[in-house]
């Protein structure tokens, strides 16, 4: 299987270990910022889904 | 206090209640009973003045204090008028039950809830854990998480990942959460241009907010506040215990069952007056409604 299937299949797992990663490395650093019920509930869709996207565009403007 | 377990339980009472409840109304009532009151707990500073904090038991679960936020009471009252404003059954009912958890897992701190308030206002408590507050947020953090308490949220953790796992997926969030509760999802899909993946996403924040936030803490509690690590049934010993309702057990024993006996006839009391006529006014979700008449009309058949 290639590296770029294997990604395109388990893209939102992946994801989401990373954004549980860093939010708790995050929040062992910068507790009052990031352990938060605004911040907290946020994270993932800003991990999983809006930094993927904005990647993806910015992506498609250089290949342009 | 709980800290993560308001979270994590919100998935499994959405499993075992399904359609009939909106999941974000469920978590705002979790919230409720924190939502005014935990900044004044810990107290903040403005400019040179001090707000909160003087004694923060007391003000949180006490009465008087804002304790009465911490009763099964209050979460009646809020959802009354949601219904009655709204007129929305699911978002009532989730809001209910949210608040209900909420004060009901509290009960766990050795400072306990007043359930019954106003008809008693003895503090029910099982005394698993002590209340911290005095600490500060951070001190309260520490001593949290190296007691009962962050063995509680843990379990908790476990109990939804492992009994409540299928609320968490795509399937789920599209069958039950979004037909649950329509107008807000489609709301949020529209403003924010968010696709099903986000959106899930912003389902799940709650899960993933409880759980990091246990794994945060207990790091903080371990390394860098080096607290003693105390499971033993009402730890940590090194924070003074707090009773809201000194004396003896038998007293809060008579004052709870009077109290909840009161709270009970006023209930129904008030459910014949005006909560029945209100729910009877008001709306399920379509999904719900189309699922009742399709058990009603196989029921005929």
């Amino acid at each position: 299987m290639s590296p770029r299937r294997l990604w395109r299949d388990h893209e939102e797992g992946v994801l989401y270990a990373v954004a549980v990663v860093v939010y708790i490395a995050l929040g062992y650093v910068f507790k009052t910022i990031v352990l938060n019920w605004i911040v907290g509930p946020l994270f993932p869709l800003l991990v999983v889904y809006l930094v993927p996207t904005w990647l993806r565009r910015l992506r498609a403007r250089w290949a342009r | 206090m709980s800290w993560a377990t308001h979270e994590l339980e919100n998935y499994f009472i959405q499993k075992h209640v399904g359609l009939r409840m909106s999941f974000l109304a469920c978590a705002l009532g979790a919230f409720l009973p924190d939502l005014f009151t935990k900044g004044f707990v810990y107290g903040f500073t403005i400019g040179s003045y001090k707000i909160g904090g003087s004694d923060p038991i007391q003000f949180h679960r006490g009465w008087p204090g804002a304790g009465f936020t911490h009763s099964i009471l209050w979460g009646v009252l809020v959802s009354t008028l949601v219904l009655a404003i709204f007129r929305s059954r699911n978002w009532a009912l989730g809001l209910l039950i949210g608040h209900v958890a909420h004060v009901v897992t509290d009960i766990n701190d050795t400072a306990g809830t007043m359930l019954f308030f106003p008809f008693s206002t003895d503090t029910i408590t099982t005394g698993m854990w002590r209340h911290a507050a005095v600490l500060g947020r951070y001190g309260d953090a520490a001593a949290y998480y190296s007691s009962p308490g962050g063995v509680w949220d843990m379990f908790w953790l476990v109990v939804v990942l492992v009994f409540a796992r299928q609320t968490l997926t795509k399937e789920y969030f599209r069958t039950v959460i979004v037909p649950a509760d329509p107008r807000v999802w489609a709301w949020i899909h529209r403003k924010f241009h968010l696709p099903e993946r986000g959106l899930v996403a912003l389902y799940r924040g709650l899960l993933f907010y409880g759980g990091c936030r246990i794994f945060a803490w207990t790091f903080y509690a371990r390394f860098q506040a080096h607290t003693r690590w105390d499971v033993s049934w009402g730890g940590p010993d090194y924070v003074e215990r707090v009773d809201l309702t000194p004396g003896p057990w038998t007293d809060a024993f008579w004052g709870a069952l009077i109290g909840s006996a009161c709270l009970a006839v006023f209930l129904v009391v008030c459910w014949k007056l005006f909560i029945q006529r209100l729910w009877n006014r008001g709306y399920d979700p379509p999904a719900l409604t189309a699922k009742k008449q399709g058990i009603e009309t196989t029921a005929a058949n």
